[in-house]
């Protein structure tokens, strides 16, 4: 039997995790090994990546594939501060080197939470109000109802493994402080599963209509920008375009990967294209939140309109 | 009743019942707690036995989500402006916040419905209404209970006029047909409620009680017998002149 080594890039973020999947969609059959002993950062749309990859792996071999966990004592403290090793455990074999969460609340956002009911969102959304409040509130500058739009994003966005995904996902959200890229505060907020994508969840309903054109790319644009549904019920299909007025009008980044397409909402702080074809195909959908520091009236630099 | 002014539409409202909205989750997410509450709010109505305005009380909640508004506020609006409604119902939106009104606007948009929202403790028409059709419901809410030809007069309009939008903002669910050829706003309702205003009447949590209150309109006119949805769009006289085109919800 082949045991196939992925390499995890020292940089697990959005970047990181493209690479991740390269060497993943390059690899066929045999048990997988993830290396992750030189990691040294680590984003929530990077770690859940990384459970993600382990999952559809699992799913596509039978066979749990191995992790060799970091080695740096920041990020193993870190990753389990956020509760990775919990999730980690039902996803890899591997050898556990931290076997218990620290006591005490970590100060995350939102530790990695999986995603498999409604009881779940509504246990995330009432489980982050409070941190939110404090976060979005003192550090990055939003006003009080901020709080509730916020949760809202939370609610959609997990709402959306559960309606369309067919198969469990996660969830979580951090503070970071964006010195190089934008020299402010951001929170991130990642969300992803390894179900049938927006071209599954929507192929028997709309995919006759497109013809040849359906692909991930045709999906994620009738979802993302016209508020298609796999549903008949007109009412499905308003939580993403909510969320993206609501993250454009925070000048926000909001990005949707599913299958071998991405498509974003793109602020003005950043390259980058709206959307984009011919990725290494993955299963299911990656989303991710990024909303800025607010810059006050009158302030100057990149980051989020202080408008609310 | 029979008023042809109404079209032998009147309907009234005979209780109303006062929902605390928040009585199953303080935040409103998903679509299955969504689902939930407006279960629980139609049985409240189907209990209550005859036309009645449902105060949905907002007070209580935290979040609101896209999905959960729409499975409360647009189903709701929607199987009850339907010619096949199972019961005379009118909503009013209570206890709301900027953050409920985002969201709830939202869906109305969506699903181009209009609902009628107490904001400041004023009534405030919420949902993508025309100009006009707008005007004619704050004329309406001004006057809170007026003969066709008291609006005429009051919007300057002929009576045919008049009272077609007066049928308009009813087949909206924004303005409640009575007997004698009257029409109220559902504010007016609720000013005939002592107490209200002031906080004075007792909020029950639907599936529990419903409240029940005198009936409100003329004697012998509550239980009218006339059918759900007779005073439907599709049965208003042509239009005149001076009432503008509505897109085509």
């Amino acid at each position: 039997m082949t045991t196939h080594v992925l390499p995890v890039p020292e940089t697990l973020d959005d970047r990181g995790f493209e690479t991740l999947v390269a060497s993943w969609a390059g690899v066929e059959g045999g048990r997988m090994l993830f290396d992750a002993r030189h990691v040294r950062w680590v984003s929530p749309y990077g770690i859940l990546g990384l459970l993600a990859t382990g999952a559809a792996s699992a799913e596509r071999s039978g066979e749990r594939p191995l992790l060799q966990p970091p080695e740096s004592k920041e990020v193993v403290s870190y990753l389990a501060r956020i509760g990775f090793y919990d999730q980690a455990r039902r996803v890899f074999d591997f050898q556990e080197r931290v076997r218990r969460r620290p006591a005490g609340e970590s100060d995350a956002l939102l530790e990695i939470t999986p995603i498999q009911s409604h009881q779940d969102v509504h246990d995330v959304v009432d489980r982050v109000r409070d941190r939110a409040a404090a976060i979005l509130g003192k550090r990055l500058g939003y006003p009080p109802p901020a709080v509730l739009h916020f949760s809202v994003i939370l609610s959609e966005v997990c709402q959306n493994i559960v309606e369309h995904a067919d198969a469990d996902g996660w969830v979580s959200a951090q503070t970071y402080n964006w010195k190089q890229r934008l020299g402010r505060q951001v929170v991130v907020i990642a969300v992803t599963d390894v179900g049938m994508g927006f071209r599954g969840s929507l192929a028997r309903e709309h995919a006759q209509r497109y013809g040849d054109r359906w692909s991930d790319e045709t999906a994620l644009e009738a979802a993302f920008l016209h508020g298609v549904s796999r549903y008949r019920d007109p009412g499905r299909g308003q939580g993403l375009q909510g969320i993206r007025k609501q993250v454009s009008r925070w000048n926000g980044l909001f990005t949707i990967r599913s299958g071998t397409a991405q498509i974003a909402e793109v602020p003005d702080w950043i390259e980058k294209e709206p959307i984009a074809g011919g990725l290494p195909d993955f299963p299911g959908a990656q989303i991710q939140v990024v909303l800025p520091q607010l810059i006050p009236p009158g302030g100057s630099g990149k980051g989020g309109r202080g408008d609310g | 009743m029979g008023d042809p002014a109404t079209g032998g539409t009147a309907v009234g409202v005979e209780r109303v019942l006062h929902t605390r909205v928040a009585t199953l989750y303080s935040n409103l997410v998903t679509r299955p707690t969504g689902r939930a509450v407006r279960v629980a709010i139609e049985q409240q109505i189907q209990e209550s036995g005859g036309p009645c305005l449902s105060i949905l009380d907002f007070s209580q909640v935290g979040v609101i989500d896209f999905s959960c508004a729409d499975e409360v506020i647009a189903k709701l609006l929607g199987k009850y402006r339907r010619p096949d409604r199972p019961h005379d119902a009118f909503f009013l939106a209570h206890g709301v916040s900027e953050h409920h009104k985002d969201l709830i606007e939202a869906v109305l948009q969506r699903h181009s419905l209009l609902l009628v929202a107490v904001e400041s403790d004023r009534p405030a028409l919420w949902g993508p209404a025309p100009l006009r059709l707008r005007a004619a419901w704050d004329c309406l809410n001004r006057l809170g209970c007026a003969l066709s030809a008291e609006f005429a007069s009051a919007r300057g309009v002929s009576r045919g006029a008049a009272n077609s939008w007066l049928k308009r903002l009813v087949s909206w669910r924004v303005a409640v047909p009575e007997a004698g050829g009257r029409f109220s706003s559902l504010s007016a309702i609720l000013d005939r409620r002592p107490g209200y205003r002031t906080g004075a009447v007792g909020m029950s949590p639907y599936r529990i009680a419903a409240e029940n209150v005198a009936p409100y309109g003329p004697e012998g006119e509550t239980d009218n017998g006339f059918p759900a949805g007779s005073e439907d769009v599709a049965s208003f006289p042509p239009e005149s002149g001076e009432i503008d085109q509505l897109p085509a919800w």
